[in-house]
């Protein structure tokens, strides 16, 4: 069979990046936010999960107290039964809320991923970043310094516009 | 095209994959809303204990839903010619009536007002029997009663009824019927005695117990579960959505490759590895 290309090693391809250096740097930026704050309600995920099946205690703001019937202001108390009453519930609101940051968190990934166009498997890592405590802030630095090493790297492999 | 690409085996594989991950996420959604539904809490216990009618309840006063369906206990006599029939009413699935008398309890307060009879009554639903014409009349005598406390059904206008049957078990209905005063609920008798022997509803009888339970309490739908469903939902979508994303980025990749070896193809003296500028045929 005859080569159409000329003799001599052909080009490896070269890389090339989904979107402009901006783009990645804004991506970039947005996943460093998230990672921090979805680790840090990761954290406090755990803290909660201790309390309330360990203890069986629940964080509550203000309402009343169940038992006593005096105004609660800010403190622990039991769980189930409720031990306050009307309050704001802010394990339940730590739950929640990191649940839909996590979901924020992944979309963070999937466009640094997407514009970095990195292999399947690098989703996965950065996915599993969030699920593990402290797991996150370390995945944000690792990451962090390869997207830099490519872009510096690779100059011309960002798009123009 | 990139229809081609997708149809590579590995692609193939990677959408059935991507199938079996979403159908996982959709079953998971459905669990959610299964138990944003879920019946959580069972009827309060105490209810079970019996208390003295006197107790829970004041004629003529508001009727707290707290007390609704709580067991009581009162004594007192029927008044058999104070007797009705409410149809409609299941029995182990079979059709037929309550047998609801009027019974004047001892010791109850009477109401204010002129129209207000000396004694104070309260309608008990003493029994079910399958045909109208099998009601047995009330049992004679001073009767030491055990039942539900269930509020009062609301009236309902219903045509062509047999004699002395009625659509509901309505309070304000049968105090005029009876044009006596009454508390503002009916008992439901699970146990009627009378010196001792009991007088009530039995299995082997025309007329059997109701055997009331209490009313569960009011679920609400659980949110939480709910947006968690339809984050399942949405991470399905997700499944899909990177599947397509992977399928486009190597057709992608596939394009550029073509382009290079054009540049490469066209510059046969050029030595660098990397072309300059891909774009520069555009």
């Amino acid at each position: 069979m005859i080569d159409p290309k000329p003799a001599g090693t052909p080009a490896p391809r070269p890389r090339r990046f989904g979107g402009t250096e901006q783009q990645i740097r804004s991506a970039l930026k947005f996943y460093k936010v998230l990672a921090y704050t979805t680790g840090a309600f990761l954290l406090l995920l755990c803290v909660e999960l201790i309390l309330r099946y360990g203890f069986g205690q629940f964080l509550f703001a203000g309402g009343t107290n169940a038992v006593t019937g005096q105004a609660h202001i800010f403190g622990l108390a039991s769980a189930d039964p409720s031990g306050v009453v009307g309050g704001a519930n802010l394990s339940i609101t730590v739950l929640i809320v990191h649940g839909w940051m996590y979901v924020l968190y992944l979309i963070s990934n999937f466009r640094l991923w997407s514009l970095m166009r990195w292999p399947f498997g690098k989703l996965v890592v950065l996915a599993l970043g969030g699920v593990v405590p402290f797991l996150s802030f370390i995945v944000e630095k690792k990451t962090h310094a390869e997207v830099e090493t490519e872009l510096a790297a690779n100059p011309q492999a960002a798009s123009r516009y | 095209m990139v229809l081609k690409t997708a149809l590579k085996p590995r692609w193939i594989a990677g959408l059935l994959f991507a199938l079996l991950v979403s159908t996982v996420f959709v079953l998971l959604s459905q669990w959610q809303f299964g138990r944003s539904t879920e019946q959580e809490k069972a009827p309060d216990s105490a209810l079970e204990s019996p208390r003295p009618l006197s107790e829970v309840l004041k004629p003529g006063s508001f009727f707290p839903s707290s007390v609704a369906d709580q067991m009581v206990t009162l004594s007192g006599h029927y008044d058999p010619s104070r007797q009705i029939l409410v149809k409609d009413r299941l029995l182990d699935g079979r059709s037929g009536f309550w047998v609801v008398t009027a019974f004047a309890v001892d010791g109850a307060p009477r109401l204010a007002g002129a129209q207000s009879t000396q004694t104070t009554w309260i309608p008990v639903a003493r029994g079910w029997i399958a045909e109208a014409g099998q009601a047995p009349r009330a049992p004679q005598g001073q009767i030491s009663l055990t039942g539900r406390l269930v509020p009062s059904e609301a009236p309902t206008v219903t045509q062509d009824l047999p004699q002395a049957s009625y659509a509901n078990l309505s309070v304000a209905e049968l105090i005029n019927i009876w044009d006596v005063s009454s508390y503002q609920g009916f008992v439901g008798a699970s146990e009627e005695k009378s010196a001792g022997q009991d007088v009530g509803a039995a299995d082997d009888s025309a007329l059997k117990p109701l055997r009331l339970k209490a009313a569960p309490p009011e679920q609400g739908v659980n949110w939480l579960n709910i947006f968690y469903a339809v984050e399942w939902v949405v991470f399905a979508g997700f499944a899909l959505f990177i599947w397509w994303r992977l399928v486009k980025d190597d057709y992608q990749r596939q394009l550029e490759a073509e382009e290079d070896a054009a540049v490469f193809a066209r510059r046969p003296s050029s030595s660098q590895n990397t072309p300059d500028d891909h774009r520069s045929s555009e």
